[in-house]
Parts: C-alpha cells; structure tokens; sequence
C-alpha cells in the first residue's frame, strides 16, 4: 500500500515535471490542421506580435453561418454596428455583435466568397477575398496580435496575416498582399433602412456565445484601455476614436466622423497625388470613399445627395449609391472606383500607417 | 463553558483577520488555471525544532465556459494547470514558525477545432512564498489558531514563448513576476462530542503586486484574492492504519486583473467548492494525502474558463528534533 502511493505520486510528478522545451513553449498541432506555426520569417517585428491569451482557433471563426431576413430580426438594437456588403443585387449584414466574439465570418453571398474579418480591439473589418492565388481558402484566428490587431490564418498554407495592412506576414504566402471588398460600417437603422431587403447573420451560429454583452468592458469608449503594447502610439486623437482612413501608396490619410454634418455631406480632397470623394453622414454613421477618377477616365464634378441609399449626383446626370454604383443615368450600371479604405480606431490608423494624415486636422 | 470560550475567543479572532485582510473586493486572469498557491500554503502547527516538508501534485483542469453564473454549451477549449508544489516548515519557538513554500507549475492550453487539436505547453519554476507564522495558542491542546504573513516572492518564469518567439499571455507564464503579500489565518478545534473529530478554517489573502514589464511594457495586475476553506476532520483507527477523512468548503473570490491601469473585464469571480480528502498517515512522521475539489458555485465576470476538475496528492514528512 505505501509503496503503491509513493509509486503513484511519483509517477504525477513526473508528468508535471517533465520540460517540453526549456526557455520556449511547445505549440503542437494534430489531427489534419496544416498551421504548423513553424515558418520564422516575419514581415513585421516579431517581438510585436503577441499570443492574445485565447490561443489559435480559440475565438472560433463562423463558417456560412445561418442567416435571417431583417425585417425579422430582434436581436439587433438600432444603433447597432453591423457591417455591410452589397455586390448590386443582394445585401447582407454582419452584426458586430457576432464579430465580438467570432472575429472571422467565412461566408458566400450570392454566389461569391468572402470572408469578414472583424478585430474588436482595433476596430477594423474589412472584407477579404478568399481566393488567392487562384485558389480558395478559408480563415481562421491565429490568436496573435500585432498591435492589438487580429492576424488571420489562412487554412490552405497555415500562413499569417496582418489585418489593418492587408498583407501575409508569416509563412509560405508571404509578401502576399490580400484583395479586399467593400463593406460599409453603420449602424442597423441605417443599414436596413438604406437595404430593408437585407439579410443578417443569424445568432443560431452554433456556438454558445453571450451575443448581447460586449467582450471587453469599457474598452470601446475607455482610451486608457490598451489590452497589448503598441509600437507607435499617436497621440493626435483619442485612441478610440473611429476614423475612415483611406490607403494609397501604404500611406493612409484619415477622416473624421466630426468633419461630416448630419446630412450627408460631400469631402472633395487629393491624396498621393490623386483625388478622392469621400462622402459621410454623422447623424447615420457612416463614411464611404471613392476615387474622383471614373474607369473611362473622366473627372466628374459630385455633389452629395440624400436620398436615402443615393448619396452622389453629378454634372453628367447619374445618381450614385452607398456602394457607388450608379443607379440612374448614363452610367447606370457601372461603379465607381472605391478606395482601399476601411473604419477603425484611430490609433491603429497610427500604428499601422505612421504619421497618417488627418484631414482637417 | 471553556470549550465554548475558546472557540468563541477563537472564531472571533478569525473573522477580525479576515476583516483586517479583506478589502472591498476582489479574481484570476482569463482562463487561468492559476498556481494553487493560496488554497496549499500553511504547514500545521508542531513542536519547537519540527522540521515539516510537504510535497504535492496538483492537478486543475478548466473547461466550463460561463457567463456570471451561467453555464455555456462549449468544449472548445481547455486549460490545464499541473503543479508540484513543495513547503518546507520550521518551528523556531512554541509562538513561531516559518514555512517556504516552492512550486513547479506546467500550463497547458488546448483548443479542439474540426481541423485538429491545437495545444501551447509551458513549464517552469513558480512563485515562490515565505511564511512567517505565529501560534496565538501554543498552551492549548484542542484550540489551535495561527496567523501568518510572508511575500510570494515572483521567482517563476514569465518571459515563455512559443516556439516560434511570441511571447505568450500571463495566464500561460509559470511566474507572476509580482511581488505579493500573503496573510494567512487558520483555526482548528477538536470538538467535545468526539475528540477525534476537529472543525477547520483557513482564510489566504492574497494582496497582488504590480508586474512592471509584462510582455516588455505593460503593468500587469493579478486581482487580489480572499480564499476560505472550512470544514471538519476526523480520524480513525482500521486495524494498524489511521485514516484522516475530512470534507470542507472552499470559498474563492478574486478581483478583476489590472492591466496598466485598467480592469480588464473577463477576469475575477467567485467560485465555491465541496473537497473531500483523506489522509493516510504511513508512520507518526508521514503521511499520504488526496483530496479533490468539486464545483458547487461559480460566478465569473464576463465570459471566462472555470475548473471543472482538480484533485491534489501528497507527502507529508515530518522530523522530530527534541
């Protein structure tokens, strides 16, 4: 009997004791997970980057979730953000309150993949092509950070990719920059007011999520609340303020929600040489931008308009909408040219993109 | 009427270092496992010149998820605490007593996905705690009660990566890298009914120093902790062995984390839980224990991994030196 407990207790510590690798965590992946982690070239600082504490995977991306008609939706509180697509013919809404808690949304709409990613510590979604290289793939939550940024996984390779610049970091596809789509950010009266046809992504997601509850506190409004170290922290505005920045050459110029009126008001500006239209409406919380330039190389002359979806005339007769396509006119049918641009807090809009400018700042 | 003084003297004795030691409230970090360090410190009391040494294997499993008090229908994750903890105690004097208390913590995190299991492994030396205690009641053979106070000196390791550098949460870190201070309170009294049979309470509190150069410039804050553990304990004699049942309470409670400033929001709670135990004493001077702990209640703030399972067992060596 004694030798029996002392044996077993042995054993146990054994176990405990045993050092899987001194100095070093161990990361082992089994089953068919091809994200090894092992690549050790980064396109950013390695000592940037920090595991967010859930691990890989452990904030569960949403593959082709369950959605619902809008008009049925309760769930949603009309000053709710939800993120919006519209390829021209259908539109569909990613609640914020589902990217809380699942970063990554896997989708196809209307035929086409795409795949929402959503950090909620920076305040960025952007709407990624999936198919890269000529082949498809899926997304899931690497868990690391880059200045509290989500770095996405691709499933196809394993590589890492940093969110806000649009790019592989890490691995086999790295260099490679991302295809993103247009999603436009604004609350849920806006978006099924300008869409009532919209659909939603439904909360059956098949996890068991407090959907209601925000994950983080007071982080969305509290500016002292920085979760993980920044490399350059600007100062020039509140941390948490949200900002449409806009990309051009990999340098970013960011706008203001306080420089758009209650009505939607019209910002004509040039960036890196080029001229843009940004168009924002404070009162229905949004901000879109276009280059002026069309695909037939003409330089119309805009001017907002509200119309609920129509926010864009021009001295050539076509109404434009959110999403810039024209809906009436001569060029009905065709689109504007959108910017790389997205919303986020402002000091990943720093971080990411130093010494951005602001506009009318 | 002397056992009912005493035990009155003693309980009130208690309960004024509890409010001495508790403030307003109090947590853990997300998800983590934790070094059992409050719920295993404090040898017993013994004879001046007893040199007691404890060694323990400890094993805590988190895989509840749960909102405030709600359970959430989710296995995704687990996380997985294994310590071999061991405390060394020296009795200077009938009032005073030291005991060092050393730890070997292995973190595991395993998320299970569709696609295969992802696990992070880390181990490494763990806090350490120096407890300086001191016997209220040395003359009394059925009352006991002690407090004590020491710093939980931040020798572990907190600077784990991963394999390929990252540097990995605090929650996975063997070490707190924080000084903290530990105040320590236990009562025993044999009961009249049956002397063989004692009721037991311990208080720890634990009041949680800053980390000052997490992951390289953040001020990291565990949440001070209030832990109470009472219970009873009787003895019995089968044949030539004498067996130490016991069945207590644990009561936890841990302020939210601090993280440069800042609460964050999913950590901290409150946890109960029903431990049965049992000694086996092998000779007058050793002993084997095990005991395990079962969820009674819990209430988290946010959404946070609870214990599921957790079980400890031990070696107790005691050494006269009269």
């Amino acid at each position: 009997m004694r030798l029996l407990l002392i044996g077993f207790v042995i054993v146990l510590f054994s176990y405990a004791c045993t050092d899987v690798n001194p100095g070093a965590g161990n990361n082992t992946n089994t089953g068919n997970n091809t994200n090894t982690g092992i690549s050790t070239e980064w396109l950013i600082p390695v000592n940037s980057v920090f595991d967010g504490g859930p691990g890989k995977d452990g904030i569960p991306a949403l593959e082709n979730p369950p959605k619902e008609a809008g008009a049925a939706v309760t769930f949603l509180q009309d000053n709710e953000l939800v993120l919006g697509y519209f390829d021209g013919e259908k539109a569909i809404a990613y609640p914020h309150q589902i990217l809380d808690w699942h970063e990554i949304i896997n989708d196809v709409h209307n035929g086409t993949a795409l795949a929402i990613t959503y950090c909620p510590l920076t305040g960025t979604g952007i709407g990624w092509n999936p198919k890269i290289k000529g082949i498809f793939t899926t997304f899931g939550v690497s868990g690391l950070l880059f200045n509290n940024n989500l770095i996405p996984y691709d499933r196809k390779t394993g590589s890492n990719w940093s969110q806000a610049k649009l790019e592989c970091v890490n691995g086999d596809l790295i260099g490679t920059e991302i295809e993103t789509f247009q999603l436009v950010e604004t609350d849920w009266t806006t978006w099924k007011t300008i869409y009532p046809e919209t659909s939603v992504v439904s909360l059956n997601t098949g996890h068991d999520r407090s959907y209601g509850s925000y994950p983080y506190g007071d982080y969305r409004t509290n500016h002292n609340n920085l979760i993980f170290p920044l490399d350059i922290d600007d100062k020039r505005l509140d941390r948490k303020e949200r900002v449409h920045g806009i990309i051009v050459d990999g340098r970013a110029k960011a706008y203001r929600f306080g420089s758009f009126s209650s009505n939607t008001t019209l910002i004509n500006d040039s960036f890196q040489g080029v001229e843009v239209i940004v168009v924002g409406d404070a009162s229905r919380n949004f901000i879109v931008s276009y280059y002026r330039k069309l695909n037939d190389g003409s330089t119309p002359t805009f001017t907002a308009v509200d119309e609920n979806n129509i926010i864009l005339e021009d001295d050539q007769g076509n109404k434009w909408d959110v999403f810039g396509y024209a809906v009436s006119g001569p060029a009905e049918g065709q689109r504007l040219r959108r910017t790389e641009s997205f919303i986020g807090y402002w000091f990943a809009w720093g971080a990411f993109y130093p010494e951005a400018e602001i506009y009318d700042f | 009427m002397g056992f009912s003084f005493n035990i009155f003297r003693s309980i009130g004795l208690l309960i004024i270092s509890l409010l001495l030691f508790n403030d307003v409230s109090f947590s853990q970090t997300c998800c983590s496992g934790g070094v059992p360090l409050s719920a295993n410190i404090g040898l017993p009391a013994s004879e001046k010149g007893a040199v007691q040494f404890s060694l323990s294997y400890d094993y805590n499993q988190l895989k509840t998820l749960k909102t405030g008090n709600s359970d959430l229908q989710d296995k995704l994750r687990e996380r997985l605490t294994q310590s071999v903890l061991l405390e060394t105690g020296y009795t200077f004097s009938k009032r005073f007593s030291a005991d060092l208390f050393l730890s070997f913590v292995r973190q595991e995190r395993h998320i299970f996905t569709p696609q295969g299991t992802n696990s992070t492994i880390t181990n490494g030396i763990g806090d350490g705690v120096l407890l300086i205690k001191y016997n209220l009641l040395p003359e009394n053979t059925t009352t006991s009660l002690l407090v004590g106070i020491g710093p939980k000196i931040p020798i572990g390791t907190t600077n784990k990566t991963n394999d390929i550098g990252i540097a990995l949460s605090a929650d996975l870190q063997p070490g707190s890298g924080a000084w903290d201070i530990v105040y320590w309170t236990t009562f025993s009294q044999a009961l009249g009914f049956r002397p063989s049979m004692s009721f037991l309470a311990t208080s720890t509190y634990r009041a949680t120093g800053v980390n000052p150069d997490y992951l390289g410039s953040i001020k990291y804050e565990f949440g001070n902790e209030l832990q109470i553990i009472t219970g009873i304990a009787d003895r019995f004699v089968i044949g030539k062995s004498i067996w130490d049942p016991s069945i207590s309470v644990r009561y936890r409670r841990a302020k939210r984390d601090i993280n440069n400033g800042v609460e964050i929001d999913a950590t901290g709670g409150e946890w109960i839980f029903l431990i049965p135990g049992l000694k086996y004493s092998i000779t007058p001077g050793i002993a084997a224990n095990f005991s395990m702990e079962i969820p009674l209640y819990s209430f988290v703030n946010n959404t946070q991994l609870t214990p599921t399972n957790r079980f400890t067992i031990g070696l107790y060596y005691k050494i006269y030196k009269n």
